[in-house]
C-alpha cells in the first residue's frame, strides 16, 4: 500500500523518502503561524512509528475520534483536529467543552479537569487531554500516509451515534494493520537486522562469542571498516567509515539499553513473556526515548522562531551532528568520531566523485598531499573555535534576552557562570516584596518597564555587582560584533517573538555546550597523552587512502 | 478481531529490536537527497485548501491533485464532508447551449452568452439565501481541481462570468465533474 500524499510513491529496501517526507511535511505543518505540532510532539511520533507499538495509540486515537464526532455533530470529526485553534491539552478541552455546550453528546461524554471519558454501551474509555495533541499529529500521519478515503472507510462505523466498545476495538484493530501493511513497505527492517548482525558477530569473534558494549572501541571500529569496507560479499554497506562509526554508535547504544533494560526485567514484564524472549515495544521506545532526545537540541534550533536566528550555521550543525547523536559514547569513541570529522569528508569527495563519474584516482592523489597539513589538532581547534562561537552567541543571546527583562536571562546566567556571586545583588532587591531565602530575583512579574531591578540598571551601578555588570558589558559587546541574521537586528526592533527564539535557541546551545565542552576535554586529554599529534596523523592517513584505494579500486 | 501479532519477535534480542528502531529513527532524521527534496504534503495542507479560501495553497498541492488519482479523491470525499453544498446529481450530457446540475441547496445552470460565443454564463442560483458560499470547487478526472471565489449574490444568484474555452468552462461542462461549495 503506498502513501498518496507524495509526487512519487516509491519505497526501496531501506526508509522510503515518502515517508521520510511526510514525517518531515507534518512536522513543518503550520496553524498559520506557528508550528501545528510542538517538536516534542512531532519527535515521539517519529519514536512512535519506529518502535512499531501501534494497538495502543490506535486504540486511544479511535476513542478519541469518537469524542470529536459527538461533539461537533454535522460539522465533522475533522472539524475537531483540523480547525484553526491549536493542538494543545488546553485547547482540545475547550473544543470539548463547547461542543457539550450546544448539547452535542452530553450524556455520552463526561468531561472532567484532566480527561474526558467516553460512555458506550458496553463500558467507558477515559482519554487524557495532555494525550490529544499526539494523538492528533498521529491521526494526521495516518491519513497522510494511508489517505484520507481509507481512513474514513476504516472509521466509518465508529462515527454512528451507537458505536460500542467493541467497534472502537475492531476498528483499532484494522487500522494498525493497514498501518503495519504500509510500514512493512516503507520501513522496513531487514537492512538494519543485517547491519546489527554484522557488527556483533564481528565483536563476538574479536571477544570469545560475547557481545558487549565495553568490548566497543575505536580500534574495534576501525578494523571493522578496514576488513568489510572493501568487502563486496558483506552483509551491508560498510564503505563509508563515518556510516560505520554511526554503526559501531547504535550498536552500542543497543547493547547498553538492552543491558539496562534486563537490569529492569522484572518491573517491565507485564503482558509478555521476557523469558521465553518476547520483547515489550513499549520497553522499545523507553530505551529510544533517551537516544532520541540527544538530538532535541538541534531540531530546537531548526524550530521557529529560534531558526530565525542564526545561531549556527549549517557547517556548524554538521560538525555537531555525529557528536550529539553519540551521546555519552563519544567518550568510548573519541577518535573514532574525530577519525569520522577527518577522513569522513575526504571519503564525501570521493563519494560524489564517483556520482558524478571524476577520476577518483586523482581525487585520492590531491585528497592525500593536503591531509599533511590538515590532521587532528586541526580538528581539536576546530571544536574550540566553535565552542568560542558558541560562548559568543549565548552572550549575544543573553544581553537580547536580558534587555527584553525575560526571566530565562537568569537561569542562562547562571548555566553560563554557575561561580559567579550574585549575593550582592540582594541589596539592592525591592523590600516590600519577601524574597525566598534561596531565590535571587532580578526582576519582579510586573512587565518589563515597571521592573524595579534591570540588566540595565546594574550596569549602571557596577559597584553593585561587579561580576555581572562585567557579564553584562561582555554581552553587549558581543551582541553588537555578531553580524548574522537575527543578531544584527537593532534593539528597539527586537519582537517578543524573537525573544522567544533567542531564549529557545540559548536553552538549546547550552545543552550543545555541554556536550561539546566535554568531548574537547576527552579530546586534550588524549592529545596530552600523545604528546602530539603526528604520529597519529601520518598512521591513520596510510590505514585510511590504503583503505579508500582498496575500496575503489585505484592501484597505488 | 485479533490483535496485531507483535513485530518484534522476529528480533533475536531486545538489543536487536533496539538497534533496528535507533537505525530507523536515524534514517528518517537524515536529510533527503537533493532529487528528493520535492513539495511533500500531509493531510492538514488538503484541509486548509478546502475550508480557507483565504489561505494560499500549499505550492504543488493543487497540480498533485491533477495527477494523483488517490489524493483527488480524498479531496472529493473531504468535500463532500465539509461542504454545506455538494452534487446531488450530477450533469446531464449538454443539450445545446444550457447545462444544468443540481446540489444540496442549489442549481447550476451553464449558458452560453448570446452576445459572445466565446464566453459562458454560469449561473448559481441558492435555494436559501441564508447560506451564502463564498468559494467553488470544481473537481474532475481530467483537470483536476480548481477553488474559485464567488462574487456575492443578487436576490439568491450568483453570476459568473467564464472564457468558454477556458479550463473551468470546460471541466463545468463535463458531465462527470462535481462541484461543491462552501
Amino acid at each position: 500500500m503506498d502513501g498518496i500524499y507524495s509526487i512519487d510513491g516509491l519505497a526501496g529496501g531501506t526508509v522510503s523518502n515518502e515517508l521520510q517526507a511526510t514525517l518531515s511535511a507534518i512536522a513543518e505543518t503550520t496553524d498559520g503561524e506557528k508550528p501545528k505540532f510542538s517538536s516534542a510532539v512531532t519527535r515521539r511520533l517519529t519514536r512512535w512509528i519506529v518502535c512499531r507499538s501501534y494497538s495502543g495509540p490506535i486504540h486511544e486515537l479511535c476513542h478519541l475520534i469518537v469524542v470529536a464526532s459527538r461533539v461537533t455533530d454535522a460539522r465533522g470529526f475533522e472539524t475537531f483536529f483540523w480547525c484553526n485553534g491549536g493542538t494543545s491539552a488546553s485547547a482540545f478541552r475547550q473544543r470539548i467543552d463547547e461542543g457539550l455546550s450546544q448539547g452535542h453528546a452530553s450524556t455520552k461524554i463526561l468531561q472532567s479537569q484532566a480527561a474526558s471519558t467516553v460512555l458506550y454501551p458496553d463500558g467507558e474509555f477515559s482519554i487524557a487531554h495532555t494525550r490529544m495533541s499526539f494523538l492528533s499529529a498521529l491521526l494526521e500521519f495516518m491519513v497522510s500516509t494511508l489517505g484520507y478515503s481509507s481512513v474514513f472507510e476504516t472509521i466509518e462505523d465508529i462515527l454512528s451515534d451507537d458505536a460500542s466498545l467493541g467497534t472502537v476495538s475492531d476498528t483499532a484493530n484494522l487500522l494498525s494493520r493497514r498501518l503495519y501493511a504500509y510500514l512493512g513497505t516503507h520501513l522496513p527492517a531487514a537492512t538494519a537486522q543485517r547491519k546489527f548482525r554484522a557488527a556483533t558477530e564481528f565483536l563476538a569473534a574479536r571477544h570469545d562469542n560475547s557481545v558487549l558494549y565495553e568490548n566497543i572501541d575505536d580500534e574495534a571500529v576501525l578494523d571493522f571498516w578496514v576488513t568489510k569496507s572493501a568487502d563486496d560479499e558483506s552483509e551491508g554497506d560498510f564503505k563509508t567509515y563515518k556510516n560505520v562509526v554511526r554503526l559501531f554508535i547504535q550498536v552500542r547504544q543497543a547493547l547498553l539499553q538492552a543491558r539496562h533494560q534486563s537490569a529492569l526485567q522484572q518491573s517491565l514484564s507485564i503482558g509478555y513473556d521476557r523469558e521465553n524472549g518476547e520483547i515489550d515495544p513499549s520497553a522499545i521506545d523507553v530505551a529510544l526515548e533517551e537516544i532520541h532526545e540527544r538530538r532535541a537540541p538541534l531540531d530546537q534550533l531548526n524550530e521557529a522562531p529560534a531558526s530565525e536566528i542564526k545561531f549556527l550555521n549549517k557547517s556548524e550543525k554538521g560538525a555537531l551532528e555525529l557528536l550529539l547523536e553519540s551521546g555519552e559514547s563519544a567518550q568510548a569513541l573519541p577518535l573514532s568520531i574525530l577519525r569520522a570529522t577527518l577522513f569522513g569528508a575526504i571519503q564525501a569527495q570521493l563519494t560524489q566523485a564517483l556520482r558524478r563519474g571524476t577520476d577518483i584516482a586523482t581525487i585520492i592523489e590531491t585528497s592525500e598531499a593536503p591531509l599533511n597539513n590538515r590532521g587532528y589538532d586541526d580538528c581539536l581547534e576546530d571544536l574550540e573555535r566553535l565552542d568560542t562561537h558558541i560562548e559568543r552567541v549565548l552572550l549575544a543571546s543573553f544581553y537580547h534576552i536580558a534587555m527584553a527583562g525575560d526571566d530565562t536571562a537568569i537561569s542562562i546566567l547562571m548555566e553560563m557562570r554557575p561561580e559567579m556571586d550574585l549575593s550582592p545583588l540582594a541589596a539592592l532587591l525591592p523590600s516590600d516584596k519577601p524574597t525566598p531565602d534561596n531565590v535571587i530575583y532580578l526582576y519582579d512579574q510586573k512587565p518589563a518597564s515597571d521592573t524595579t531591578l534591570t540588566i540595565g540598571e546594574i550596569c549602571g551601578d557596577s559597584a553593585a555587582c561587579p561580576e555581572l555588570s562585567a557579564f553584562v558589558s561582555e554581552s553587549r559587546k558581543a551582541a553588537k560584533r555578531i553580524s548574522r541574521q537575527g543578531f544584527s537586528t537593532p534593539d528597539a526592533t527586537v519582537t517578543p517573538n524573537m525573544i522567544v527564539g533567542f531564549v529557545n535557541g540559548a536553552e538549546a546551545l547550552l545543552d550543545i555546550r555541554k556536550s561539546l565542552t566535554s568531548f574537547i576535554t576527552k579530546i586534550s586529554r588524549i592529545a596530552d597523552a600523545l604528546g602530539q599529534w603526528e604520529e597519529r596523523d601520518s598512521q591513520d592517513c596510510e590505514i585510511f587512502f590504503d583503505q579508500y584505494r582498496r575500496i575503489y579500486g585505484v592501484s597505488s | 478481531m485479533t490483535e496485531q501479532k507483535n513485530y518484534w519477535d522476529e528480533a533475536e534480542s531486545s538489543a536487536e529490536a533496539i538497534f533496528i528502531a535507533c537505525d530507523a529513527l536515524a534514517s528518517l532524521h537524515a536529510p533527503l537527497p537533493e532529487s528528493e527534496v520535492k513539495p511533500h504534503f500531509c493531510f492538514n495542507d488538503l484541509y486548509a485548501y478546502a475550508t480557507d479560501p483565504d489561505l494560499p495553497p500549499k505550492q504543488g498541492l493543487v497540480q498533485t491533485i491533477s495527477t494523483n488519482p488517490k489524493l483527488r479523491n480524498d479531496m472529493r470525499l473531504l468535500l463532500e464532508r465539509v461542504a454545506p453544498m455538494r452534487p446531488i446529481s450530477r450533469a446531464a450530457a449538454s443539450s445545446g447551449s444550457t447545462t444544468t446540475r443540481f446540489g444540496t441547496g442549489f442549481q447550476m445552470t451553464l449558458r452560453e452568452s448570446h452576445a459572445d460565443r466565446d464566453q459562458l454564463y454560469v449561473i448559481i442560483t441558492l435555494h436559501d439565501q441564508a447560506c451564502v458560499p463564498n468559494t467553488l470547487f470544481v473537481i474532475n478526472d481530467t483537470e483536476g481541481c480548481n477553488r474559485v471565489p464567488l462574487p456575492e449574490p443578487s436576490d439568491g444568484t450568483v453570476q459568473l462570468l467564464l472564457g468558454a474555452t477556458s479550463t473551468l468552462a470546460v471541466a463545468l461542462r463535463d458531465p462527470k465533474t462535481d462541484v461543491f461549495m462552501r
